[in-house]
């Protein structure tokens, strides 16, 4: 169900939402996962940290960033593919992660999220003596 | 060309049920819609005066790993970008393009390719490539009768 639900979502037309002052964006991401974390990587253009704002509360984690817009005044664009005055994006996180130990990093608009994985959710080698 | 990797649907069906547990996207009320634009990189482009600005979003992307280049009326922007983190186990979502990418756009004018001007920014690429000297508008003036 919850698959579903994201699929459908995933595949609607990009258009950007337009509320008085911002447009709304939310970032492509990569979710990666090593042995001993997962790493979320998002495309933030625009995006320092100062402008970064991430927060976990109750396993929900939430990465927003305002982008101040780059002129005054629009100018008339010949092109405009993007444009956005805000990211945004949500995730649950499992009981896998260790919340505790989160750290992020952002570089030329790149954000690195490092989340690493709770002892439980760690792959263990069990050790098989012989007889 | 770029490698558009993964597709959506494609890594949510490698997607475990052990990863819905450890990490999951939420969509509230207020979901905003997917934002991939239809070529790499996404462009802004617009006058100013004798100029052109093209504002490119590169994000990752450093100058090590970008080319710009003018040829009369054209400018091509290139690169690859790369994200390769050690030790991979398992991919869960690959929503943002990699591999080498090149897109050329065709301006009104042709530019004087002495003149461009590029600044890389919290990976916003911004380009400023002034007009040829035959592209600028002149004004003629319009002398009365005498």
């Amino acid at each position: 169900m919850v698959n579903s639900a994201i699929q459908k979502n995933e595949n609607t037309t990009c258009t950007p939402v337009k509320t008085e002052q911002s447009v709304t964006w939310r970032p492509p991401v990569d979710v990666i996962e090593t042995k001993d974390e997962v790493l979320l990587i998002a495309d933030l253009p625009g995006a320092t940290a100062e402008s970064l704002d991430i927060q976990i509360e109750n396993g929900l984690l939430t990465i927003e960033a305002r982008v101040e817009p780059r002129r005054e005044n629009a100018p008339a664009y010949l092109l405009r593919e993007h444009g956005a005055t805000k990211f945004a994006r949500s995730f649950n996180l499992g009981d896998g992660v260790n919340t505790n130990a989160i750290s992020a990093e952002i570089r030329d608009g790149k954000l690195t999220l490092h989340l690493p994985k709770a002892e439980a959710a760690k792959p263990r080698r069990i050790d098989v003596k012989s007889a | 060309m770029l490698l558009n990797r993964l597709s959506p649907r494609v890594s949510f069906g490698r997607m475990s049920r052990d990863m819905d547990r450890l990490f999951e996207e939420v969509f509230g009320a207020s979901r905003t819609p997917y934002s991939r634009p239809a070529a790499f990189p996404a462009l802004n482009v617009w006058e100013d005066g004798d100029a052109f600005i093209v504002e490119a979003e590169v994000p990752g992307l450093t100058l090590d790993n970008l080319g710009v280049e003018v040829l009369g009326n054209e400018l091509t922007i290139s690169g690859e970008r790369k994200d390769a983190p050690n030790e991979v186990t398992t991919v869960h979502r690959r929503e943002r393009n990699s591999g080498t990418f090149q897109r050329t756009l065709t301006l009104p004018t042709e530019i004087n390719a002495e003149a461009v001007e590029a600044d890389l920014k919290n990976g916003i690429l911004t380009i400023r490539l002034p007009k040829a000297e035959t592209a600028k508008v002149r004004r003629i003036e319009v002398k009365p009768h005498e």
